[in-house]
């Protein structure tokens, strides 16, 4: 089901058939924290752009891949991202603009979107991941009046749990000003004309798969008429039309996509440290002799670096893997292929034991073991991805 | 009013007062009423969220 040619052809029929159609996008338009994902959501953005939406909300999957990049999606397409609540650090400057105000058949239609403080912004990129969401009922008590006084009809886009949207719509009373509620994050679909405290609550998520339309007739005043307020909820499954061009640039697009995917290649950086000669063993081949430090170590977070990095859709960044794995700037250190030459390099992932006391065929050469691990500390815990690095703290949480 | 129709048969009077009556009845009402609802406006929103980056069909 879903799928970009369904869509088009959806919204190029209504378009013929309906007279005044406004489309929105209720936030996480994005996919996941993965450099294939970021690509995808770059040609997804292109043809949505196509589709023209007039107003996108914000969820957090749309910061997967940083700020930097959705403006640059915003400026490209003429995207429009509204959100009422969210901030970066301690500034109190809104990171979108609040609200947005479209004009349809001489009707002042106003786009206001929150997300809800529960959800957690993660990027994957270098940036900060500071993001901070405001309470949802604050931002509207805010923002809401001055947009009453520039539109007509009120649409919130409310990136949230379906309970919390319910609740909030309760605690704004009848008098909030809101005319409609677009659900955003739930994999929900509503059915039919779905009032809650005077506000009609609309839903239909789940991966593109289903597009939800309501037809009302607005009084130039923007008030529904109840009686006339239709819902349909589309499926678009394989009975939908498609449009051809859109499915052939989609399946190329993959193909594309699976054959860079299916070719992982080695790191090409240059290996400027260590020798030919020495070897990365392990942590097992350590943890044979030192078993105490080899339980501390499967405890701390190092032994979950590379997990972290996962996390983040960052494992194949060369800038940030160097820090997460043994040896990566190292003859023989850590790569992410399988080499024959170097049996299990691609193993030494997670900062393990050799990645503060280095190359394990050294130590039965003896070669001042304990102080190179301590120096090679603010190697990766600097000021800039450690600030606050002291070594006396963090080598209580590691010490063995 | 009746003196509009000089000369006509009262009868006649009566039947085109009768009709226009009855076309004001019906008519009337049906005239303010498209009047007033061409005021409105016939709106289509189209709407989704969590598309979470899909392109293709999947599920």
């Amino acid at each position: 089901m879903g799928g970009l040619a369904r869509r088009a052809a959806l919204y190029e029929s209504v378009r013929k058939s309906r007279p005044h159609v406004l489309v929105v996008d209720a936030g996480n338009l994005f996919g996941m924290r993965r450099e294939s994902e970021k690509k995808q959501s770059e040609f997804l953005a292109e043809h949505t752009a196509a589709l023209g939406y007039d107003v996108f909300g914000v969820g957090e999957w749309d910061l997967n891949y940083g700020l930097d990049f959705l403006r640059q999606i915003e400026q490209k397409h003429g995207f429009t991202f509204v959100n009422a609540n969210l901030h970066r650090g301690n500034s109190k400057e809104l990171v979108f603009p609040p609200y947005a105000v479209r004009e349809i058949a001489g009707l002042k239609v106003g786009f206001i979107s929150v997300l809800s403080p529960r959800y957690k912004i993660v990027t994957m990129t270098s940036e900060p991941d500071d993001f901070t969401a405001d309470s949802p009922r604050d931002a509207l008590d805010r923002y809401l009046p001055e947009l009453r006084q520039k539109a007509d009809l009120i649409v919130l886009l409310a990136q949230m749990p379906s309970a919390e949207v319910r609740q909030l719509l309760v605690d704004l009373g009848k008098d909030s000003g809101l005319d409609i509620c677009v659900e955003g994050h739930d994999p929900k679909q509503y059915r039919r004309p779905n009032w809650v405290e005077d506000v009609l609550l609309l839903a239909a998520n789940n991966q593109g798969k289903y597009i939800g339309q309501m037809d009302a007739m607005v009084s130039p005043e923007g008030v529904i008429d109840r009686e006339s307020v239709q819902i349909t909820i589309h499926a678009l499954d394989q009975n939908s039309p498609e449009i051809e061009s859109i499915v052939k640039e989609v399946d190329e697009f993959k193909a594309k996509l699976d054959a860079e995917s299916g070719k992982v290649t080695s790191f090409d950086h240059p290996r400027t440290r260590g020798a030919a000669s020495e070897k990365f063993l392990g942590m097992h081949t350590c943890a044979r002799c030192h078993s105490e430090a080899a339980k501390v170590y499967s405890q701390s977070g190092h032994a979950r670096a590379f997990q972290t990095l996962q996390a983040k859709g960052q494992e194949n960044n060369p800038e940030c893997v160097s820090c997460h794995v043994v040896g990566f700037d190292y003859v023989n250190g850590y790569d992410r292929v399988a080499d024959p030459k170097v049996p299990g390099r691609e193993q030494l992932k997670n900062v393990q034991c050799e990645a503060c006391h280095g190359y394990g065929t050294t130590h039965e050469r003896g070669n001042g073991w304990a102080a190179a691990a301590k120096a090679s500390c603010t190697t990766c815990h600097d000021a800039a991805n450690s600030p606050d690095f002291d070594y006396a703290t963090y080598w209580a949480k590691i010490a063995h | 009013m009746l003196a509009r129709f000089p000369g006509r048969p009262r009868g006649r009077r009566s039947l085109v007062l009768a009709v226009g009556f009855l076309a004001a009845l019906f008519l009337a009402p049906e005239l303010t009423r498209n009047a007033s609802a061409d005021d409105f406006v016939d709106l289509t929103l189209l709407f989704h969220g969590s598309v979470q980056g899909k392109i293709a069909p999947c599920g």
